[in-house]
């Protein structure tokens, strides 16, 4: 149960009642108990094989054009919230999971998202790269940060609060050792400091995930994770990094280039609107009982 | 307790310490454990019996009787209870390949998943950090005198569901049904494969089971020691196995008010005195 902000009185809403719909009309098909569970004990979350083969080729050929020949792309496009990659920023299961572990009900309506999106970036690695991606370990103990820490975790029985949250769409195969995200599971409600072995990439701890193309993996900031060098010579990794955050909160000031916002479907823009409370909704009446 | 193993029982819910029994101290208990093993129920000494696992196993020999406090987990059970440390109880498990049937408990649950808060409700079971400290009102420590290697079967753990905020789906796992009694593989479940002279402790709030004992020539042996807070409920031995016991574990499985420090728990190491 959730409260409204007056005298303990209940939320009139639950998660699977808002924004039922992605702005293509798409349908959110809302998470599952067991998806639920794991996303809370675990602090990450993979959902196999989301993408069709039809959309997969066409976001990772948009991906390298990117990388290699962004001159081939309009100019308000030329960035990973563009192109065929924009049908990323609110998927259904994005929606899905942002109406559960992130959206304020009372800022979500049927044409308007309970929670903004942050940022993106394309990750393009392989074997042959220059300045290999290092091992970085960061992040954990989210349960022990005050709000207004983004990296913050927060849970109560039957519900959480993931803070800012990344979105990885690997839109190639990911084997385990090929060098996917790495992850403590369960160091998102750690209570103590990380010991020596955790800031070296071979400790035991670390988990990763194997995945065919057009998988997403959702984690929370707050769970200690890593990226690691790619060592699969036969493919790239070609991931999409997405992030989200309640409408409350803005870790960043990534947003699309203007001519790309304008364009998209009004539901979608809602994604990019300001971070405050009051008022910040479109299509009803801010109302704090929902 | 460490601090390495402070955070791996916070973010896991477990701790494996491996090969703490050794030398005299590992042959002469899994002596004993075999000798409660092989005992016909007729001949047993007065207080033990079997009634699925080999009761009050911890007090058939002082081998066994002295990993209630045993070094490496006499520093865990004193952070856990906050220095209030009880004993409670004190099987022997032995797991056998032909003890286990396919069965509508399978069916329903594969693995036999389970933990506190299923068992005696939400509100039983206590896990919280403070002051630098775990604090844990219901664990369990299983001393191994036998080893298990991949693939045997025995004790799985979902780490980190200690501190799970939903329910558990009661389809987490799936039956093999070719198998008819284990559940498919599955990436949620960690397999602990303990050798002997390991220890592993687990928080009851933490979500176990087990698998079938799959080798036909190996069995699976291990104690089953339980504790709580001095403060929170009292024994049930009977009088033969109270007898039977050292001060020092007298006084570890005696109930105590909240605050009273017991003399072993002043000390940094117990050895047992008869």
């Amino acid at each position: 149960m959730k409260f409204n902000k007056d005298l303990g009185i209940p939320l009139a809403t639950t998660s699977a009642d808002i924004t039922q719909t992605n702005a293509d009309g798409k349908p959110v098909v809302p998470l599952t108990q067991e998806q639920k569970y794991l996303f809370d004990k675990n602090g990450w979350l993979l959902f196999p094989g989301v993408l069709t083969d039809s959309e997969i080729k066409e976001m990772r050929d948009f991906c390298y054009r990117l990388k290699h020949s962004p001159e081939t792309i309009p100019q308000h496009h030329r960035s990973t919230y563009g192109g065929p990659l924009e049908q990323l920023t609110d998927h259904p299961v994005v929606v899905a999971f942002g109406n559960e572990f992130l959206a304020s009900s009372y800022l979500a309506s049927d044409v308007c998202y309970g929670f903004r999106m942050e940022m993106s970036f394309l990750a393009l690695r392989s074997t042959k790269d220059e300045a290999p991606f290092t091992f970085h370990a960061h992040n954990g103990n989210g349960m022990l940060r005050m709000p207004g820490d983004c990296h913050q975790y927060a849970c109560l029985p039957g519900q959480a609060y993931s803070g800012l949250t990344r979105v990885v769409w690997e839109l190639n195969p990911v084997e385990k050792g090929d060098g996917g995200t790495m992850f403590i599971t369960g160091s998102h409600k750690a209570a103590y400091t990380a010991p020596d072995g955790a800031h070296t990439q071979d400790w035991e701890f670390w988990d990763t995930y194997s995945c065919p193309a057009g998988s997403v993996i959702i984690f929370t900031e707050a769970v200690t994770h890593s990226g690691q060098p790619w060592q699969n010579p036969d493919t790239d990794r070609v991931a999409v990094f997405n992030a989200y955050n309640s409408v409350d909160k803005r870790w960043s000031l990534s947003k699309p280039p203007q001519a790309l916002l304008e364009k998209m479907p009004p539901k979608r823009q809602t994604l990019f609107r300001d971070a405050y409370v009051k008022g910040n909704i479109t299509g009803t009446d801010f109302n704090m009982a929902l | 307790m460490t601090p390495k193993q402070r955070y791996l029982f916070d973010v896991t819910g477990y701790l494996h310490l491996e090969n703490v029994i050794t030398g005299d101290a590992l042959a002469e208990a899994a002596e004993a454990v075999d000798r409660y093993i092989t005992c016909p129920p007729d001949a047993l000494p007065p207080g033990f019996e079997i009634q699925g696992l080999h009761q009050h196993g911890f007090a058939f020999d002082k081998s066994l009787e002295c990993l209630t406090s045993h070094a490496a987990l006499w520093p865990i059970i004193k952070e856990l209870t906050d220095n209030q440390p009880r004993f409670g109880r004190g099987s022997l498990k032995h797991d056998k390949h032909d003890l286990w049937e396919a069965g509508e408990r399978a069916k329903v649950n594969p693995g036999g998943l389970h933990c506190a808060r299923d068992d005696y409700g939400w509100y039983s079971t206590r896990y919280e950090a403070g002051n630098g400290r775990i604090y844990c009102d219901n664990f369990v420590c299983f001393p191994y005198f036998t080893d298990v290697y991949p693939g045997d079967g025995g004790l799985i753990v979902i780490p980190g569901s200690h501190k799970s905020e939903f329910d558990r789906p009661k389809e987490l796992l799936t039956l093999d049904e070719a198998d008819g009694i284990d559940p498919l593989d599955d990436p949620v479940f960690v397999n602990i494969t303990p050798k002997a002279g390991d220890i592993v402790i687990i928080s009851e709030l933490l979500t176990h089971g087990v698998l079938r004992w799959k080798p036909k020539d190996r069995d699976r042996r291990f104690l089953v020691l339980r504790y709580f807070p001095q403060f929170s409920g009292a024994h049930s031995f009977p009088e033969p196995i109270l007898d039977r016991l050292s001060p020092e574990t007298l006084e570890l499985v005696a109930s105590a008010p909240y605050g009273h420090i017991k003399e072993i728990v002043k000390q940094d190491a117990v050895t047992l005195t008869v």
